[in-house]
C-alpha cells in the first residue's frame, strides 16, 4: 500500500513539474522570508509586507511571502528560495544573520536584503531602522510634558530588542530633565491587551502619567488603560494615535515599509547597494513621531519646537543616542553627551 | 509486509492493514476538505498538492528539508506513542523537549571534552533533563493517582518560562537574541548540506523508532507495557508490578522527548534558543495518534507531517498561498482521528459500565483481550 502511495506521489510530482507557473520575464520578482512570528504580528512582518504591497503598486513587481515555522527553518527557506530565480530575497530578523551569511556564500549571484541587522557581504544589503533615535525623541517629549515627573515604559518582553527602545527612551528623558523618574516594566507578552491594561493602571498608581507602549498587540491595552485612567500613552511602530484620540501623546513610527520599498526600488533602478549596511535614523526618515488631528494640542508648542531642535542635533551628530547593542556590559555611562547608565541596562548582558 | 498462509501471520497482516485504514481515511478526508478550500480560494487543488509533493520529495534539497522537519516529530511522536500505548497520557512532551534541549545546551557549551565523550554526555544530559521533567507528573500519577493530563499541561508553560528566564538572564550569550552560548564543535551533530539542517539526529530518531518497534513486538517488557495500557487491574492480577512499570514507561517516554531537544540544539540551532520550538511536542501527539501508537507508524506519520511543512514552504514560494493551508490539513487530520478516538473511548466506557466492577477481575482472559 505504501509503495502505491509513493508511486502516486512521484506521478503527481512529474505531472506538476510541467505545470510550474510561468512568470512574466520582465517583471521583478521579490521573495519575503518572514520572521517566525509571521504575518499578522501588527509589527515588523506586517510593515515589511506593507512595503511589498507598495512596491507592487508603484513599481509593478511581483512578490511572494514565505513564513517559516521556526528559526531553524530560516536557512532552508533562504536556500530554497535562492534556486527560484527571485531578483531579491528580503529577510527581516536579526536571527537571519547567520543563515543568510551561509546561504549568500553559496549563491553569489543572488541578491539578498536584510532588515534590522547589519552585515557586510557583497550580495547582501542590510538596513537598520534606528528605533533608539525615535525612542529618544519620544522620551524627550514625554519628560518635557509630564506633570508628575514620572514616566513609564511597558515592554512586551524582557529581551534585548526591547531594551534598545528603553535605552533611547531613558536617554531622551534624562537629557530633557535629569530629575524625571523613568519606570521600566515588562508585560511578558506581545499578544495580550488585557495584561497591557493592568500594567498601565499599575504604573498610573505609582504616579506615572505618560507610558510608552512597546509591546506589539499588548500595546492596544496599554493605550486603552491610558484612556481609562485619563493619562497619556505613546504608540510604537506605526501611527497608533487613532486608537484613543486625545490619550495618545504621539507614536514612534518605525518606517520598515519605506526601507523595504527603497530596497526593492534600488534593485529595479540598478542601484542595488550590496555589501553595505544602511542606517535609517531621524535624519533619513527611518523613524519619526506621528503628528495628526488625534494628538493635536497634546504636546505643548514649545516642547514641539524643542523636539525639532533635538532632531536637528541628532541629525548633525551633536547628540549621539546610545544603541543598546553597542553598549558594553557594565558600562557606567552612555551616549554623547554622556549620562549615567541605569542599572537595568548596565546589568543586562 | 508479506502475507504468509499460517493463520497467526495472516491475522497479524490483516490487523496491520486494518490499523492502516483509519489514518488513511483521515488523510483522505483532509485532502478532500483541503481541496475544496483551495478551489474556494480560486486555485487548482491538483496543482497545489502537486507543488507540495514536489516541494517535499522531488529533488535533493527539498527531500533533505523534509528529513529536517520530520526529525523532531520522530522523537516527540515516539515519546507520546510509547506512553499512550501503556495507557499514560504524556502530553507533556513539549516541556520535556524544552528541558532536554536546555540541559544539552548547557552541557554542550560549558564543559570541554573530547568529542567521543562530549557528544554522548550531551545526549545523556538531554535524556535526564526530559526524564526529570517527566518524573513530576509520573510520580503524581503513579503514587497519588493525580491525572497526568492536567499536570503535564501545566508543566509545559513552566518549562518554557523557566528556560526563557535562564536564556534571558542567567546564562545568556551576549547579543540581540535570548540564547545560550553556542555549543562547542565537539558536541555538535554534523549538518550535511547548506539546504537543510538535517543531521545525525535524524538517524538516531529513526533507530529509536525501529528499536521500540522491536521491543513492542518481540520482548516480554513490550508486551507488559501493552498489558498495563489495556487493563491495569488485569495486569496487576496477573502478577505485574503495574506501578513500577508505568513509572518506567513514563520516564522512558520523557527521556525520548528530551533527546529530541538535543537534536534541535546540537544539530539544528547549535545553541539553546529561548522559545525555539513551534510546538513539536504537540505535533507529536498528532503524529502518535495518526500512527496508532505504532513506532513504525510514527516514522510514516512524521514523514507526512514533515513533508507537509517542507512542501508548504515551496508552495508559498510558487503560488503565494499562505502557510495556513498546510496547517489546516494537519488540523483536519487530527480532528478526524480524535473523533474516532473519543468514539472508541465511549465504547470502552459503555463496556465497563455493563460489566460490574467486582466481576472484572475474575473474568476469563479472552474476554479482556477481545476488546482491542
Amino acid at each position: 500500500m505504501l509503495k502505491s502511495i509513493t508511486r502516486l506521489g512521484f506521478a503527481l510530482a512529474l505531472a506538476t513539474a510541467s505545470l510550474t507557473p510561468v512568470h512574466a520575464a520582465d517583471k521583478l520578482r521579490v521573495a519575503m522570508i518572514a520572521s517566525e512570528s509571521g504575518i499578522g504580528d501588527r509589527s515588523f512582518n506586517d510593515m515589511v509586507l506593507e512595503g511589498m504591497k507598495r512596491a507592487k503598486k508603484e513599481l509593478d513587481v511581483d512578490y511572494v511571502v514565505v513564513q517559516p515555522r521556526a528559526i531553524s527553518d530560516f536557512q532552508s527557506a533562504l536556500a530554497r528560495a535562492s534556486g527560484q530565480g527571485f531578483d531579491l530575497i528580503v529577510g527581516n530578523s536579526f536571527d537571519m544573520v547567520k543563515p543568510m551569511d551561509e546561504v549568500a556564500k553559496q549563491f553569489p549571484d543572488q541578491k539578498y536584503g536584510l532588515i534590522d541587522a547589519g552585515m557586510e557581504v557583497p550580495n547582501i544589503v542590510a538596513a537598520v531602522a534606528k528605533d533608539w533615535e525615535g525612542s529618544f525623541l519620544v522620551g524627550w517629549i514625554a519628560a518635557k510634558t509630564t506633570k508628575t515627573h514620572k514616566i513609564g515604559f511597558v515592554g512586551g518582553k524582557d529581551i534585548p530588542v526591547i531594551h534598545r527602545f528603553f535605552t533611547g527612551y531613558y536617554y531622551g528623558a534624562k537629557l530633557a530633565d535629569p530629575k524625571v523618574e523613568v519606570i521600566e516594566r515588562y508585560s511578558g507578552t506581545f499578544t495580550d491587551p488585557a495584561v497591557g491594561k493592568e500594567y498601565t493602571l499599575a504604573l498610573v498608581n505609582e504616579g506615572s502619567d505618560i507610558n510608552y507602549a512597546v509591546a506589539g498587540a499588548t500595546s492596544s491595552g496599554i493605550i486603552d488603560g491610558a484612556r481609562e485612567s485619563n493619562t497619556l500613552a505613546i504608540g510604537v511602530d506605526s501611527n497608533q494615535n487613532y486608537l484613543a484620540p486625545g490619550h495618545v501623546l504621539t507614536s514612534m513610527m518605525k518606517r520598515v515599509d519605506t526601507i523595504t520599498f527603497d530596497m526593492i526600488k534600488s534593485v529595479k533602478d540598478g542601484k542595488y547597494q550590496g555589501g553595505k549596511t544602511l542606517m535609517y535614523g531621524l535624519k533619513e526618515g527611518g523613524v519619526d513621531i506621528a503628528m495628526d488631528d488625534n494628538n493635536k494640542g497634546l504636546i505643548p508648542p514649545d516642547v514641539l519646537k524643542g523636539a525639532e531642535e533635538m532632531r536637528a542635533k541628532v541629525a548633525s551628530g551633536e547628540i549621539v543616542v546610545p544603541n543598546f547593542f553597542d553598549l558594553k556590559p557594565g558600562a557606567k555611562t552612555m551616549g554623547k553627551p554622556e549620562i549615567e547608565t541605569p542599572p537595568s541596562i548596565a546589568n543586562a548582558k | 509486509m508479506p502475507i504468509k498462509r499460517t493463520s497467526a501471520a495472516g491475522n497479524a497482516a490483516l490487523l496491520a492493514l486494518r490499523s492502516m485504514i483509519a489514518p488513511m481515511v483521515a488523510v483522505a478526508i483532509a485532502l478532500i476538505v483541503g481541496g475544496a478550500l483551495v478551489i474556494a480560494l480560486g486555485d487548482n487543488p491538483v496543482e497545489v498538492y502537486g507543488t507540495i509533493v514536489q516541494g517535499s520529495l522531488v529533488g535533493w534539497p527539498n527531500f533533505l528539508v523534509t528529513l529536517q522537519t520530520m526529525t523532531p516529530l520522530l522523537f516527540t511522536g515516539l515519546a507520546v506513542a510509547v506512553a499512550f500505548r501503556a495507557g499514560l497520557w504524556n502530553i507533556g512532551a513539549e516541556g520535556q523537549l524544552i528541558m532536554g534541549a536546555l540541559c544539552s545546551g548547557i552541557v554542550g557549551y560549558a564543559v570541554e571534552l573530547p568529542r567521543f565523550i562530549h557528544l554522548p554526555l550531551c545526549l545523556i544530559a538531554a535524556m535526564l533533563g526530559g526524564a526529570i521533567w517527566g518524573l513530576i507528573p509520573a510520580v503524581l500519577r503513579v503514587k497519588f493517582r493525580v491525572n497526568e493530563l492536567v499536570v503535564c499541561l501545566m508543566m509545559n508553560p513552566i518549562a518554557l518560562l523557566l528556560s526563557g528566564w535562564i536564556a534571558a538572564r542567567v546564562l545568556k550569550a551576549p547579543g540581540p537574541t535570548n540564547k545560550l552560548p553556542d555549543v562547542l564543535d565537539s558536541a555538535g551533530l554534523t549538518n550535511f548540506s547548506v539546504y537543510s539542517q538535517v543531521n545525525a539526529g535524524f538517524v538516531i530518531g529513526l533507530f529509536l523508532c525501529i528499536l521500540f518497534a522491536f521491543i513492542n513486538l518481540r520482548t516480554k517488557i513490550g508486551f507488559q507495557w501493552r498489558m498495563i495500557g489495556l487493563n491495569p487491574r488485569f495486569a496487576n492480577y496477573g502478577g505485574m508490578q503495574v506501578e513500577r512499570k508505568a513509572l518506567s514507561v513514563f520516564l522512558i517516554s520523557a527521556a525520548i522527548a528530551g533527546l529530541g531537544g538535543a537534536e534541535q540544539v546540537l544539530g539544528q540551532y547549535h545553541a539553546f534558543y529561548d522559545n525555539f520550538s513551534p510546538g513539536y511536542g504537540f505535533d507529536g501527539i498528532a503524529v502518535a495518534m495518526l500512527a496508532g501508537n505504532n513506532p513504525i507508524g510514527v516514522i510514516l506519520a512524521a514523514l507526512l507531517f514533515g513533508a507537509l511543512n517542507s512542501g508548504g514552504v515551496v508552495l508559498q514560494m510558487m503560488t503565494g498561498l499562505s502557510k495556513y493551508l498546510v496547517q489546516v490539513l494537519q488540523f483536519i487530520i487530527v480532528l478526524i482521528l480524535s473523533a474516532r478516538f473519543s468514539w472508541e473511548w465511549l465504547k470502552a466506557q459503555r463496556v465497563s459500565v455493563v460489566e460490574p466492577q467486582p466481576q472484572a477481575e475474575a473474568l476469563p482472559k479472552n474476554a479482556e483481550t477481545q476488546e482491542n
